[in-house]
């Protein structure tokens, strides 16, 4: 816990973030309602999960360059975070889709390209296990990791904006502006982002931390 | 190598928090054309009864016992890796 800096950051950002997301003053929406609350919920899942995926890719090129047992665990366990994020961020997105679209899934663009994009990040561990190697194991898998990242950009950010949406700022000209957001939304959603994603971080340092100390022990025996 | 991780992280979303002075002029136009739709119902009943308040105790009880696991696993950790390096 030395140098936790950050760590502080995360509590005091997630504390914020719940009193505030409950208790603060919120655009009057039609269908929306209250629930446009979940904004600080739901959206922060997805960019952790981008984030987080992010970190995992990088660590995946660093193992390719310098092929260390740290930069394969921290790669793993990065993804595993990320598909963690991305299956909570679905979870609520069908929540919060069942009472303002109507269905838990209306095969909405994003809602699809996401499901694709969690199932690619469900065949990289699929692939991962199925190596007895350690070094071919975390080879291949890195490879994978890269082409894996590179198929969900299009799949999340550009695909669902060619096509119509449900999605706000999909299906035409999107960008944040259009979100329905005003500058007090904004004081809240923007430390969620931040708040979530140190939270992913916190967790990916713990486990990556635990794993590389148990295969150092494995190493000894 | 975390810290720098945290750092990038904390930067890259300063970048979009630049964002909103942007993205402003245009909510307050959103704003403005939903004024018609004041009557909208939102939960000020809920607000009103002070219940919400209810409401924001349990998820901060849920949060922090998270948390407190959370540190309560870091802290084992950092003390095995100090066990291990003597």
């Amino acid at each position: 816990m030395k140098n936790a800096w950050w760590k502080i950051l995360t509590v005091v950002l997630l504390l914020y973030v719940l009193i505030a997301g409950f208790l603060n003053e919120v655009p009057h929406l039609p269908i929306l309602n209250e629930s446009i609350r979940n904004t600080y919920f739901h959206v922060p899942m997805w960019f952790g999960m981008i984030i987080l995926l992010g970190v995992s890719v990088v660590y995946a090129i660093k193992y390719l360059r310098t092929p260390t047992l740290r930069n394969d665990i921290i790669s793993m366990e990065a993804a595993q975070i990320g598909l963690l994020f991305g299956v909570l961020g679905m979870i609520t997105g069908m929540g919060w889709a069942r009472i303002t679209w109507g269905e838990y899934w209306s095969n909405d663009p994003k809602q699809n390209a996401s499901a694709i994009g969690l199932l690619m990040y469900f065949a990289y561990f699929v692939l991962r296990g199925s190596f007895v190697d350690h070094q071919q194991r975390a080879r291949i898998s890195a490879v994978y990791n890269i082409f894996a990242y590179a198929a969900l950009i299009p799949l999340l950010f550009i695909l669902p904006r060619l096509t119509d949406s449900l999605h706000p700022g999909n299906g035409g000209n999107p960008g944040f502006g259009t979100y329905d957001m005003d500058s007090n939304m904004r004081k809240v959603f923007y430390p969620a982002v931040i708040g979530w994603t140190l939270l992913g971080i916190w967790i990916l340092n713990v486990k990556s931390r635990f794993e590389i100390l148990r295969q150092k022990l494995y190493e000894n025996v | 190598m975390f810290k720098k991780w945290a750092l990038l992280v904390c930067l890259l979303l300063s970048l979009l928090v630049a964002n909103v002075s942007v993205a402003q002029s245009e909510s307050t136009v959103m704003v403005e054309a939903n004024a018609g739709a004041q009557e909208v119902e939102m939960a000020d009943k809920l607000r009103s009864d002070g219940k919400i308040y209810v409401v924001v105790g349990c998820v901060l009880v849920v949060l922090v016992g998270m948390i407190i696991y959370l540190v309560a696993i870091d802290k084992k950790i950092s003390r095995l890796e100090k066990q291990y390096k003597s």
